[in-house]
């Protein structure tokens, strides 16, 4: 059977003249390597090289003692599998007492001669994965040619990660290209340095790189012996093409864990049971028959005893030619989407493919056929069959996907979305265009010629896209095994794990901040308190007596349950007794934080208005002053109180400032007796001298 | 003693985020019952349109009983003359029975009888139905608001929780009543009753220019509590169509699959709900009987972990655990740490259910083809964030207008997987264009195309089938070019059915209700002779253009031993040698296991040891476990 386990060399800088940016960043790289090939399960084999260590001395040579010794160089030792001992493992061994000096052609031929001891496994694909600071350090070139002539020659990949790398689109092939950022700084053995790192790729077709794309590429490998389908189409009975179907996309978690249900001493037995109503029976498995449910009526249905049937012919058959775009994609399904090749090394077949796809693409029409998998899995199913043409890479192929039946489908009743109560005015459709324009993950980009610190002309390209539950469960399993502990929760409350994938990609954050600020602006929006109780009501019966131990978060509305602009009192007032509910005091206090810090953003917010509501703001300013004294926050509402006034003087709102602020009293918070420097302070702060000469320049 | 296999034992890795499964399982809180009202004006014109109507509840019945088994179904006929009492009539003891109104069949959950029972009475109807039930004197007008209570009460009495009623009123009258008359307005009140209380109302008009301006719309959009202008007109042809299929136009309100908020920005939210467009494959649910009396048995598998004395045999402690139990190891040099069922669970939980915007791309962007799982539709919810609609209606509108997709992170529901999808605006079609298929798909909303994580994309070097020999020459293009001409087919999703499913029900029909249906089955459909008609004259063109395939040679030819072959297979082993412990010991002593096949290191097992491994146990264990039990 193909394999497909790789040999993987990865090469790291430690010199203690490297940035330690580049050390950190290689380090975290390769654990994320180790980690994914570890959860998945990979039999792929892994070994190391240090360049700059204060000396040359292998720590666990492998069976090849001979090899060969390079200055300053240290080889973790022979290829081998990934393991959570490894990866512990690689952190010590890391870490060995650097010094300044360090080849990384020597690295690299310490690591080619691993790559030979590797021969042996039998590997699919050799890769070295070079990490290192190319900076202002000399190194010596004697051996360039001949190193680089020689991956060439063994077919050994190499991977080159640095961190002052940025990409252009290449002005020929309109691909990305990566090159070093351009910096004063640069001395002339730096560039000596980059020069050769740049001349990698034409030599032995290294893949330079940043280090985010290192990770990706090295994850990213292709197959060239996948496993295969093989079927024939018959379309008729006279015309048929041998067929090999490989699978092109499919949704499954290559997470692999090892499950566990007993102890070693311990023994597990299943066993099935049966019962009738509720008891337990014990029958004669003579006495079971097989049967369907009709309705309510079970209807015996022995299998056996209908005609056994000789199974379908495998393969696929032609139901008929549609329009190529006939079948809805909505009605896709199946977990997996196939691509299928002309059965390999079969002229015949591939050219009459070529044929049929050039032949489907000219008249815009694709295949609806009859899918039989095997004489085992022998259930017919519909797929549709879409034409893609042939190319430099690859030759003409039809895409595979299974439909689901009329009696599976929905209709839906959805009233139209365009009605008069949702008529938006010319203001609110311009605040979602500028949402739509600041939070482009492509054009901004495409218009500048600059390099870019990432690879394509898009900020969330289709195929980069992270698996998001894997890399948690990867992450939590890394902090478990470096713990080295069972029962520590802790490490999955951290909310680090989840948070980076839920944000728009850095260079738009702040942006699209802005945007979103501007559609909440003028797009009224509140939450239901009807919906919530009813659902509450609704949870509440269905959980029955387990109400109490409703875990505390559901019950408390969210803090996005926020204070709205119309009614920013009785808002207030509500979410502050369901927070003064809150049993916890922890929790109770960061809810309060959460309302404080919403009830502030309000009130600035009321403050910028032309016209300003006085008994509004006077209200929620004084609801808010009182919960601060409630919640012990004074210094967060002193400080909010100067705000206040800046804001208040700098908008020239003198009658807020006397008739809720100065009349309502609201002013920083004092505990107990007023001392005399109280007083002194609480008038300092009341006073604003320089209101009348403001309104005089303005009249 | 048992046939365990424990590869179907829950796996929190892989299938238990079936989001829909979720959704299923919660409809199980209740059930789903449909209440067919049937308007004995139908018989006015002559007994054939009424007959219609019966006969597409007679295909809702037989499709409702095979495929789910556990919904509720019932039948009454407004405006009669008479009320004759259903068949139990009992039923009707708390119900306080209208005039003009007769129960043909309270909610009932089908059962054979009861289907037999109806397709007598579809037998009896043509001679008997105007003596027995009549129309409503003088004008066939009975109370429409009394019907609607009867309903009702009949939906609230039936003795079993429901989770989606629907009413299917099937008329071709299209107002109850003159709009002047009080009992037009107590009509039109009924509608808050329904909304209030969930349940769906459906009009199923039995001619085609159904007119529903007088009365219908207004109660409709009432009765779904949405904006008269809202309101789309149903093509009547096609309802009746869907509900003989035993279906209706889903309301949008109660069958969707989540709630859930989406964010454009850190504090901008909006509540939206999702749906899915098919459903999975309901097959009807298949049973264990008893053979003495066809009594139905459940079984339920069991796990139980033992701890015996080693000396004693004694058992010291004994306990059962669920599928979900047990946890995961992982190996850290020599040690094991453990990872709780609990602590993945946590992993799930990290995130919290809602979509977020991440930003916008072109529509052009989207790959031809692309896929990871089926589609859903998203549609936005006034319920639970109030002006919701109003700026779903804003981004769908620009989106739609500047072909904009929104790319977000998608969590939709607690210890499900968050996923990167794409919401790509769609639009109902124009209903007068569009009469086909397409106009069932959908309305106006997002569709959430989920996108495949980088992961799940795999990368295929094609070099060995790329060859420039493939290139296919002009007249081997313009040959199939002419097949495809003769072969061309409409799409239509209502002709195509599952195969399997089909076979399976026209013998259950067959088999208890001894009535043959017209499935053609799949021997049918692989039948080519009408394609081979229809190309015969293009197939002496074929054999010239193309050259016949031949099959590339095997690549495996055996490698002579000289060249460093590896060692030849062992002759052939039976059962009855390693039956023989001798013979084993001598596999076991020159290393011979590993070549034995994974069922015959199985027998090994359980002959010679008593021990049963789970069948999915690799060869290398399985060697490793006979050769400790040997030593």
């Amino acid at each position: 059977m193909a394999s497909n386990k790789e040999c993987l060399i990865i090469v790291l800088d430690v010199r203690t003249c490297a940035a330690e940016e580049v050390k950190l960043k290689a380090a975290k790289c390769v654990a994320e390597i180790l980690k994914d090939k570890i959860v998945c399960d990979k039999k792929d084999y892994v070994s190391f090289v240090l360049v700059g260590c204060d000396s040359n001395k292998d720590d666990n040579r492998g069976k090849n003692e001979n090899h060969k010794a390079y200055p300053n160089v240290v080889r973790f030792g022979d290829p081998q599998l990934c393991n959570w001992k490894l990866l512990l493992d690689f952190f010590a061994f890391v870490n060995k007492t650097a010094c300044e000096e360090g080849q990384w052609l020597d690295g690299l031929q310490a690591a080619m001669e691993l790559q030979d001891t590797a021969v042996s496994f039998k590997t699919a694909r050799q890769r070295i994965l070079l990490l290192f600071d190319f900076n202002d350090f000399p190194q010596d070139y004697e051996m360039f040619n001949e190193i680089t002539d020689d991956l060439l020659n063994k077919n050994i990949n190499l991977i080159v990660g640095t961190h002052n790398i940025a990409y252009i689109d290449n002005a020929e092939t309109d691909q990305p290209q990566a090159i070093f950022n351009f910096s004063r700084k640069c001395g002339s053995v730096a560039l000596e340095n980059q020069k050769h790192v740049l001349s990698l790729v034409p030599r032995c077709n290294a893949t330079l790189c940043s280090f985010k794309e290192a990770l990706l590429t090295v994850f990213k490998v292709t197959n060239r012996r996948p496993w295969v389908w093989n079927a024939k189409l018959h379309i008729g009975s006279k015309i048929s093409i041998s067929l090999q179907g490989m699978i092109a996309m499919k949704n499954q978690t290559p997470v692999k864990l090892v499950k566990v249900w007993a102890e070693d001493d311990e023994t597990v037995t299943r066993e099935i049971r049966h019962f009738i109503k509720g008891t337990e029976v014990t029958p004669l498995p003579e006495d079971l028959m097989a049967g369907y449910m009709l309705g309510g009526t079970p209807v015996p249905y022995d299998d056996t005893l209908l005609e056994p049937k000789e199974p379908h012919p495998p393969g696929l058959h032609f139901f008929g030619f549609i329009k190529r775009n006939a079948v809805p994609d909505e009605y896709f399904c199946g977990d997996s989407l196939y691509l299928l090749a002309h059965q390999k090394g079969n002229k015949a077949a591939g050219v009459k493919l070529d044929a049929l796809v050039r032949a489907l693409l000219s008249s815009d029409q694709a295949i609806l056929c009859w899918k039989i998998f095997s004489a085992k899995f022998n259930r017919p199913n519909m797929v549709v069959l879409l034409p893609r043409l042939a190319d430099d890479n690859h030759p003409a192929t039809l895409y595979m996907l299974e439909v689901s039946y009329t009696a599976q489908h929905h209709f839906w009743d959805f009233p139209a979305l365009r009605t008069t109560k949702t008529q938006c005015s010319e203001d609110q459709l311009d605040a979602i265009d500028q949402l739509i324009d600041s939070t482009d993950l492509e054009c901004s980009l495409r218009d500048t010629q600059q390099p870019r610190p990432w690879s394509q002309n898009d900020l969330l390209p289709f195929d980069g896209l992270p698996s998001i539950f894997e890399q948690n469960v990867m992450d939590v399993l890394e902090r478990k095994v470096i713990k080295d502990n069972d029962r520590d929760d802790k490490v999955l409350k951290d909310k680090k794990f989840a948070d980076v994938f839920w944000r728009v990609p850095e260079p738009l954050e702040e942006k699209s901040k802005r945007a979103a600020v501007g559609v909440k602006k003028l797009f009224p929006l509140r939450f239901s308190r009807a919906w919530q109780e009813k659902q509450l009501a609704k949870e509440q019966a269905e959980n029955g007596v387990q109400v109490k131990q409703e875990p505390p978060e559901k019950e408390i509305p969210l803090p996005s349950d926020g204070v709205g602009l119309t009614n920013p009192g009785a808002d207030f007032t509500r979410i502050l007794a369901s927070v003064s509910s809150i049993t916890n005091a922890t929790q109770r206090d960061a809810r309060f934080q959460a309302l404080a810090a919403d009830t502030r953003v309000v009130i600035l917010t009321l403050m910028e208005r032309k016209k300003l509501n006085l008994n509004e703001l006077g209200e929620i300013i004084k609801l808010y002053r009182q919960s601060c004294l409630d919640f012990n926050a004074f210094l967060e509402y002193d400080k909010f109180a100067e705000e206040i006034k800046k804001v208040a003087v700098a908008k020239n709102h003198s009658g807020f400032w006397q008739d809720v602020m100065v009349d309502k009293q609201l002013g920083p918070l004092v505990l107990g007796e007023p001392t005399l420097d109280d007083e002194l302070a609480l008038k300092a702060y009341y006073t604003v001298e320089n209101w009348e000469q403001e309104e005089e320049m303005e009249n | 003693m048992s046939t365990w296999n424990p590869e179907n034992d829950v796996d929190l890795l892989s299938g238990s985020e079936d989001e829909e499964e979720l959704a299923m399982k919660r409809d199980y809180h209740g059930r789903e019952a449909i209440l067919f009202v049937v308007d004995a004006n139908l018989q006015a014109g002559g007994v054939e349109r009424l007959m219609e109507a019966l006969n597409i509840i007679r295909t809702a019945f037989i499709s409702g009983i095979l495929v789910n088994d556990k919904d509720l179904i019932g039948l009454i006929f407004a405006n009669t003359k008479h009320s004759p009492p259903p068949l139990e009539s009992n039923a009707l003891d708390s119900i306080v029975m209208p005039e003009n109104c007769a129960v043909f069949l309270p909610l009932r959950q089908l059962t054979k009888p009861i289907v037999e029972h109806f397709l007598e009475f579809m037998g009896e109807v043509e001679t008997q139905f105007a003596d027995k039930y009549g129309l409503a004197e003088p004008d066939g007008c009975g109370r429409f608001d009394l019907m609607i209570r009867l309903c009702i009460e009949l939906l609230e009495k039936c003795g079993k929780k429901l989770n989606n009623a629907k009413i299917a009123y099937l008329t071709d009258v299209s107002t109850p009543h003159p709009s002047s008359s009080n009992h037009f307005q107590a009509a039109l009140q009924k509608a808050s009753d329904l909304e209030g209380k969930e349940f769906e109302f459906h009009v199923i008009p039995m001619v085609d220019d159904f007119d529903y301006e007088p009365f219908y719309k207004e109660f409709i959009t009432l009765s779904r509590a949405i904006e008269l202008d809202a309101f789309q007109v149903p093509d009547a042809q096609m309802l009746r169509e869907i509900l003989a299929d035993r279906k209706l136009k889903q309301d949008f309100l109660r069958r969707c699959l989540g709630h859930f908020s989406f964010y454009l920005g850190p504090d901008l939210s909006m509540s939206v709900q999702y749906y899915n467009y098919f459903q999975r494959r309901a097959y009807p649910r298949k049973v264990q009987i008893l053979r003495r009396d066809n009594s139905v048995v459940r079984s339920k598998r069991v796990i139980t972990v033992q701890k015996k004395d080693e000396e004693s045999e004694e058992i010291l402690h004994e306990y059962q655990i669920k599928t979900t139990g047990g946890w995961y190891s992982c190996n850290v040099g020599g040690k094991n740490l453990r990872i709780s069922m609990d602590q993945l669970n946590h992993v799930r939980n990290l995130h919290k259910p809602r979509m977020m915007l991440l930003g916008f791309k072109h529509r052009s962007s989207l790959p031809d083809v692309t896929y990871s799982k089926p589609s859903n539709f998203m549609y936005p919810d006034d319920q639970s964030i109030i002006g919701s609609k109003r700026l779903f209606r804003a981004l769908w509108e620009r989106c739609l207008a500047r072909e904009k997709i929104a790319i977000c992170l998608f969590m939709c529901k607690r210890k499900s997987i968050p996923r990167y999808v794409a919401l790509v605006p769609v639009e109902a079609p124009d209903k007068e264009e569009e009469k086909g298929y397409r106009s069932l798909l959908c309305g106006d909303g997002f569709k959430i195309v989920y996108l495949p994580e980088s992961k799940h994309i795999r990368h295929i070097d094609m070099f060995d089938w790329n060859e420039t020999a493939n290139t296919a020459s002009d007249e081997g293009v313009e040959f199939f070019q002419k097949i495809i001409k003769k072969l061309r087919v409409d799409y239509q999703p209502n002709l195509i059915n599952d195969p399997t499913l089909d076979a399976l029900q026209s013998n259950l029909l067959a088999l208890s209700l001894d009535f043959s249906t017209d499935s053609k089955g799949i021997d049918n459909l692989l039948d080519s002779t009408q394609q081979d008609k229809r190309i015969e004259k293009f197939l002496p063109i074929y054999e010239e253009i193309f050259d016949a395939e031949v099959e590339p040679a095997k690549k495996r030819a055996a490698k002579s031993v000289t060249a460093g072959a590896s060692a030849p297979k062992m002759p052939k082993i039976d059962e009855e040698q390693l039956k023989s412990l001798e013979f084993v010991n001598d596999l076991i002593k020159d290393k011979r296991l590993i070549s034995c096949t994974a069922t015959q290191l199985q027998l090994i097992l359980e002959h010679h040891f008593g021990c049963k491994m789970a069948k999915s146990t690799t060869k290398a264990k399985m060697v490793a476990q006979i050769e400790e039990l040997s030593v």
